[in-house]
């Protein structure tokens, strides 16, 4: 059997030889990693393309290890929520969610003491009440109200933290369910939500229910 | 006079691109080694063999100059680069490929037509095994394209297919095949979740991942992709219409160009 010989390549052949494979393997890394984007402008431009939209803005840019690497970005009344990776390539897409609701609201998981909203209300301000009632594992019934004024992260973006009631030394039964809550330990049985809306006059512009969390954020 | 060595280590000296050194050295002995001993098989003495060998490896200077020209430093650096560049890189891509398995990724890129005809696919909502109890009532071949955000959308078939129910009640479904392409191979193709449905029934229901409740018909909105590249994608839309006889169903998307193509079905198709 004739045995397969190469041809011998001179040192300019090889540089052109190995060149090529580096572009082959590099195409073949950046097609598996969905052919990161360089910037997140261009994966806002990417995201928006996808739902056959164009003149979306950047409202507000997640980075950090609750929210995970996440673009919100706006067109007209609605919303894109990008997902992407940094890579060594660049930023690698991820899902994009589409959100066409006046006033949408997502957890990380089922924890309510943390609540991003997204609204296609031009507010410069915003205020969430939450009311609770949680269960504990004894069967004793947490009711509390919250109220927080929202981190302005964007144009419609803003994220309501919770601060809770009791102190750290406290033992009663409510403070103990209390920090289960905050700790992600018991999610809330029951809630209803509303966010209220201010101009930058400080005037009432609006107030809104949140009939729905998203729990699954992270299971898009 | 000068030994092999000697005559060795100056034609090296001569050479800049210090890498090929060892592989040229090894070269010029064979060469010489080899030559001695021809002329020891003839009949020389190996001092003389030696002498004579030497000489006609010719000037160390010369030969060197030669050899380092051959040997050219800033190709032999680029070489190399490349080489522990196309190193890396084959690693990275086993390493992604195999070990983080995003091989996946590209299988799932490319798909290819199973059938030769949109029909052939048959109600592609219902699996397999229940396909052949779906019977067509009407197809439509249409000729609708428009350009969206730069990729060229088009719609060239649409069916209406019927299973009875146990009772022997008839189900209406509908498929229409929807392609998007582009030239922008890093781009997924257009999600058109948000597209909704109306039809002459006087309805208009929504994709269930949009979030909104499905009023009744339809059921089952879903896209299935048949045919995938880089650059291409066939998919076919599926809706059950439940027992309404519709005469015209509508697809719309309400983008930033928002557009829409009606699906007429034949007079007397329920007759």
């Amino acid at each position: 059997m004739k045995q397969l010989r190469f041809p011998r390549l001179n040192r300019r052949q090889r540089i052109a030889r190995n060149l090529a494979v580096t572009a082959a393997a590099l195409f073949l890394i950046a097609w598996m990693l969905d052919f990161p984007a360089w910037s997140k402008e261009n994966l806002v431009r990417r995201a928006e393309r996808q739902y056959l939209l164009t003149g979306s803005t950047l409202a507000y840019s997640a980075e950090d290890d609750y929210w995970g690497h996440e673009l919100y970005i706006r067109n007209g009344e609605r919303f894109l929520v990008a997902r992407y990776s940094p890579t060594f390539l660049g930023l690698s897409p991820g899902w994009t969610h589409y959100i066409d609701q006046p006033l949408y609201c997502t957890t990380h998981w089922y924890n309510v003491t943390d609540i991003l909203a997204l609204s296609a209300m031009d507010a410069l301000a915003a205020e969430m009440t939450v009311g609770l009632r949680v269960k504990n594992s004894d069967g004793f019934w947490l009711e509390e109200t919250y109220q927080t004024q929202g981190q302005r992260l964007g144009e419609g973006v803003f994220r309501f933290v919770m601060e809770p009631h009791y102190e750290e030394n406290d033992d009663s039964a409510a403070a103990q369910t209390e920090r289960k809550l905050f700790a992600e330990e018991l999610v809330a049985n029951e809630w209803t939500i509303t966010v209220r809306y201010y101009s930058e006059t400080g005037e009432l512009m609006g107030e809104e229910p949140v009939t729905d969390l998203d729990h699954d954020h992270w299971a898009w | 006079m000068k030994n092999y060595g000697q005559w060795q280590a100056e034609v090296l000296n001569c050479i800049r691109f210090k890498p090929d050194r060892p592989a040229i050295e090894k070269e010029l002995t064979d060469h010489y080694m080899d030559h001695v001993a021809d002329l020891e098989r003839i009949g020389y003495e190996r001092k003389l063999a030696e002498e004579r060998a030497l000489m006609a490896m010719g000037d160390a200077a010369e030969v060197g100059r030669g050899l380092d020209r051959a040997h050219s430093p800033a190709l032999g650096w680029l070489w190399q680069a490349s080489r522990v560049l196309m190193i890396i890189m084959l690693v990275a891509l086993l390493w992604f490929g195999i070990v983080e398995g995003f091989w996946t990724d590209i299988q799932t890129d490319i798909r290819f037509a199973e059938h030769e005809t949109y029909r052939d696919y048959g109600y592609v909502g219902a699996s397999e095994e229940k396909r052949h109890l779906y019977t067509l009532v009407d197809e439509v071949f249409l000729h609708w394209e428009e350009e969206r955000c730069g990729y060229d959308l088009s719609v060239p078939y649409a069916a209406l297919w019927m299973s009875p129910m146990s009772d022997g009640t008839p189900i209406y479904y509908l498929t229409v095949v929807l392609i998007s392409e582009d030239l922008r191979f890093w781009d997924e193709a257009p999600y058109l979740t948000p597209m909704t449905i109306s039809t002459d029934w006087g309805k208009t229901w929504y994709p269930p991942d949009v979030g909104e409740e499905l009023p009744q018909p339809p059921s089952h909105f879903k896209f299935y992709t048949v045919e995938k590249t880089p650059f291409h994608s066939t998919r076919i839309l599926t809706a059950c219409l439940n027992q309404v006889h519709t005469q015209w169903v509508e697809l719309n998307y309400d983008g930033s160009d928002p557009w829409s193509v009606r699906i007429q079905w034949e007079e007397g198709i329920y007759d």
